[in-house]
């Protein structure tokens, strides 16, 4: 979910441009075509750009929002771009980009064949791929994990064993996290291969488990050049599923740590053919170095949108909508030195009891914590290491030294005493 | 430039991290402008596979299965060659027309020849270069695409780059690449044939056997030299049997190459009391590897290919007796593959368009054509109509 949590529209800033009336004579706004959200339309309407959204289908609020919402069948590139270029005859398109991990290819292509700005669809391909990602990093000397390509659980197992337990299961095509599992020995093998296989995608990766700390990094790519906005340490899940569960700012790295791997990605990202465009990328530090996990052409998830705008100043959504506009990354002074971002969750399955009156309403801005849950008290929620369990809420608290986040945090716990009846609650 | 068996040198083209020049790349328009030993040397040595023999581009050059023009690429160090490139300037390929018509927007075999290294019908393409020499690899790649320009190809690339290396630069090049199939190759690690079955899981090797036993009764297998009537017949038996036009493989073709690669030829048959020859696996082998590249069979008395377990068997079992290093048990029939032991690797086919939007047509090509070749249990490399 790369939104950013809804918030008001920032007042006018120096750079948005009054915007008439769509279709109005005279509208000599650039045109760039998204395939996203609100959040990303309403960014676009505020750096003076005419939307065109393209949606399977728009709903119709946002399809308000947008100055030509546009209902495509988005699996049919073609229909897509032969729609797209009666719309660039009578407005020619600036631009394309898009938010979502399931459209990027999509966008890259309708900028490719219209020839305007959007991320190369090489990259877009490579990051979306897992296999393709971990050739074209290897192939560019960057080091990764053994794998293999399998296609059944014979195969999966094999593999495993040449590999050695632990080992990660990866759909080839799927977010990090959501079609990973780590196996620990060869039942597990099993079961992922069971799990994660689709007649429609049979291939998937087995992975070298590597061990280490992991980290968020955030950049932005401009003409192949590639800026480093936000480095966090990440916790990640410590079951099956590797679902990231917080984030730290800073990182604990250090300058020279930082400056390190911001280089390593930096080359990672021009090994995948960046060119225009913003990433969300996580690495994992191993005993033998630096190694890329994945690689999201887009913005972070969760909060870490706004996470990076507090500390760093660089709203991410705003800062893709700037570079497919071919305009400078704008900033504003952060807000807080110390972030803690950390996801509820909970170590047993049952009913989720939490206080409501200690969520904080979704306009917050930092350093103000934030405090949003997923589930009502009284719904069913299951443990992390549950097949069905997840992540069910969301905590960030904001401090000028890292001695203020516990307190901070603590406050926020108090509050908001999530439990699950009759048994522990778990934050990590 | 287009005179047969004359060579163009295309410049020197820059790679990085090496001196501007360092390695001259030249165009050779056929096997006659090249040197057979000096070509078959590197590929030896870089561990090449028949299918870059010069006797294999040879033998594809005089009856090719469709319209190829030879473009090769030789890239040397001073006058010292130090990497080969096979490639052609394919106008008709059924293949390769028959891939381009799966899922592309615009009907892409439209657009004239394409300059492919280099042929979809061998189990491995691309660049070779020798040890100390990497960068002419890069050389060579980057001289297909100015070849490209100068053929009048307005696309370029490479068929069936394994996974890996070359496979990895391409696809950070921008190169469109689709995972069209899967080459299953057996590193014949295991030091007698006793170790080698010793090593499969006891249930697996029991089950295998047995199969081996019922598949080969009243059968002899073994390695022999069937005559290339017989290895077109049973070769385009299967082909029909999978509802493939033969045009893939014609007959000159196969006859072609059945002269030409004698020397190395390692083919399994399967013969029944009379000597006749029911079932074979045409193979060759060069320098340590051999790859058996097509399979045929009696269709007309068999429903199912019942002697296949007992060819493979012997295929290990002879491998693992003789100096072969790697037996590629080539595409297709992975289930059955890898319970020898053979472990898949992916094979790409890797183009690219110096303009951006067909550029972009063959990057969603390559998308729509992975995804319909691995729902496929054989992928496009065998199931498929015509992409046998």
């Amino acid at each position: 979910m790369p939104e950013a949590i809804p918030r008001p529209i920032p007042e006018a800033v120096s750079e948005t441009v009054p915007t008439p009336a769509s279709g109005r004579a005279g509208d000599d706004r650039p045109s760039v075509v998204c395939v996203s959200g609100r959040r990303v339309v309403q960014v676009l309407a505020q750096l003076g750009a005419r939307t065109v959204l393209l949606g399977d289908p728009t709903p119709l609020d946002l399809a308000c929002a947008a100055d030509v919402p546009m209902d495509l069948d988005l699996d049919d590139w073609t229909a897509a771009e032969a729609a797209l270029r009666r719309l660039h005859a009578t407005h020619p398109v600036r631009a394309v980009l898009s938010v979502y991990d399931a459209h990027l290819p999509l966008a890259s292509f309708l900028a490719a064949r219209l020839d305007v700005t959007g991320l190369a669809l090489a990259a877009a391909l490579n990051c979306h791929d897992k296999l393709r990602m971990r050739l074209a990093l290897q192939a560019a000397g960057l080091q990764g994990p053994a794998y293999a390509v399998v296609a059944d659980e014979g195969e999966a197992q094999a593999a495993a064993r040449w590999i050695g337990h632990p080992v990660l299961v990866k759909k080839i095509t799927a977010a990090a996290g959501r079609g990973t599992l780590l196996c620990r020995d060869p039942g597990e093998v099993a079961e992922a291969v069971a799990t994660l296989r689709e007649e429609q995608a049979p291939n998937l990766l087995v992975e070298e488990y590597v061990d280490g700390p992991e980290y968020a990094i955030q950049s932005v790519t401009s003409g192949g050049v590639t800026e480093v906005i936000s480095i966090l340490a990440q916790h990640t899940a410590p079951g099956p599923r590797p679902l990231e569960v917080g984030y730290d700012f800073p990182s604990g790295l250090g300058e020279r740590g930082e400056h390190d791997l911001g280089r390593f990605v930096a080359e990672a990202l021009r090994a995948l053919g960046f060119d225009d465009g913003i990433a969300h990328t996580q690495v994992r530090l191993g005993p033998a170095g630096p190694v890329v996990v994945n690689v999201g052409a887009r913005p972070p998830g969760g909060l870490l949108c706004a996470v990076t705008e507090a500390v760093r100043g660089v709203d991410m959504v705003r800062a893709a909508a700037q570079v497919a506009l071919g305009r400078p990354v704008t900033r504003r002074a952060p807000v807080a030195r110390h972030a803690r971002y950390r996801c509820v969750t909970f170590d047993v399955s049952g009913t989720v009891a939490y206080d409501p009156r200690a969520l904080t309403g979704a306009r917050l801005r930092a350093p103000s914590p934030v405090v949003g849950m997923d589930v009502d008290p009284g719904e069913a929620v299951s443990a992390l290491d549950d097949p069905g369990g997840g992540t069910y809420g969301r905590i960030v608290v904001y401090a000028d030294t890292e001695d203020g986040l516990d307190p901070a945090y603590r406050r926020v716990l108090d509050a908001l005493r999530p439990r699950v009846e009759r048994a522990t609650t778990h934050t990590p | 430039m287009s005179v047969e068996g004359s060579t163009t040198t295309l410049t020197n083209p820059r790679v990085p991290g090496e001196p501007a020049g360092r390695y001259r790349v030249e165009l050779a328009r056929g096997v006659a402008a090249v040197d057979r030993d000096a070509w078959n040397d590197v590929v030896n040595r870089c561990a090449g596979a028949i299918f870059y023999a010069w006797e294999w581009l040879a033998a594809f050059e005089e009856s090719p299965p469709g319209v190829f023009e030879p473009a090769h690429l030789l890239a040397y160090d001073g006058e010292d060659l130090v990497g080969v490139c096979p490639a052609y300037l394919v106008h008709h390929c059924p293949r390769l027309e028959y891939a381009l018509t799966l899922g592309a927007p615009i009907d892409l075999r439209r657009d004239g020849p394409v300059l492919l290294a280099h042929s979809l019908a061998a189990l491995r393409g691309g660049p070779l270069a020798l040890p100390g020499h990497r960068s002419a690899a890069h050389a060579l790649v980057t001289g297909l695409e100015r070849a490209a320009g100068a053929l009048g190809a307005w696309a370029w690339g490479i068929a069936n780059a394994p996974a890996g290396d070359l496979a990895g630069r391409l696809l950070g090049q921008g190169y469109a690449a689709a995972h069209l199939t899967t080459a299953y190759r057996l590193d014949t690690v295991a030091t007698t044939p006793e170790r080698y079955w010793d090593g499969l899981p006891g249930r697996r090797r029991r089950r295998l056997r047995r199969e081996q036993r019922q598949g080969a009764e009243g059968l002899v297998i073994g390695e022999s030299r069937p005559d290339a009537t017989t290895m077109v017949r049973l070769a385009h038996a299967v082909l029909r049997e999978h509802d493939t036009p033969v045009d893939v493989l014609p007959e000159p073709y196969l006859r072609s190459l059945a002269r030409h690669l004698r020397p190395y030829e390692r083919t399994i048959t399967a013969a029944d009391e009379r000597g006749e020859v029911v079932a074979m696996f045409g193979g060759w082998q060069f320098g340590g590897e051999w790859a058996l590249w097509i399979a045929g069979l009696q269709t007309g008395r068999y429903s199912v290919f019942e002697p296949y377990h007992a060819m493979i068997a012997h295929s290990v079992e002879a491998a693992i007796t003789t100096d072969t290093r790697v037996l590629d048990l080539g595409r297709g029939n992975g289930v059955v593959k890898r319970r020898y032991g053979a472990t898949g690797t992916p094979l790409f086919l890797a183009l690219k368009a110096a303009d951006r939007g067909r550029d972009a047509l063959l990057h969603a090509w390559c998308r729509q054509v992975q995804a319909r070749s691995q729902t496929s249990a054989h992928g496009l490399g065998v199931a498929s109509r015509r992409c046998c």
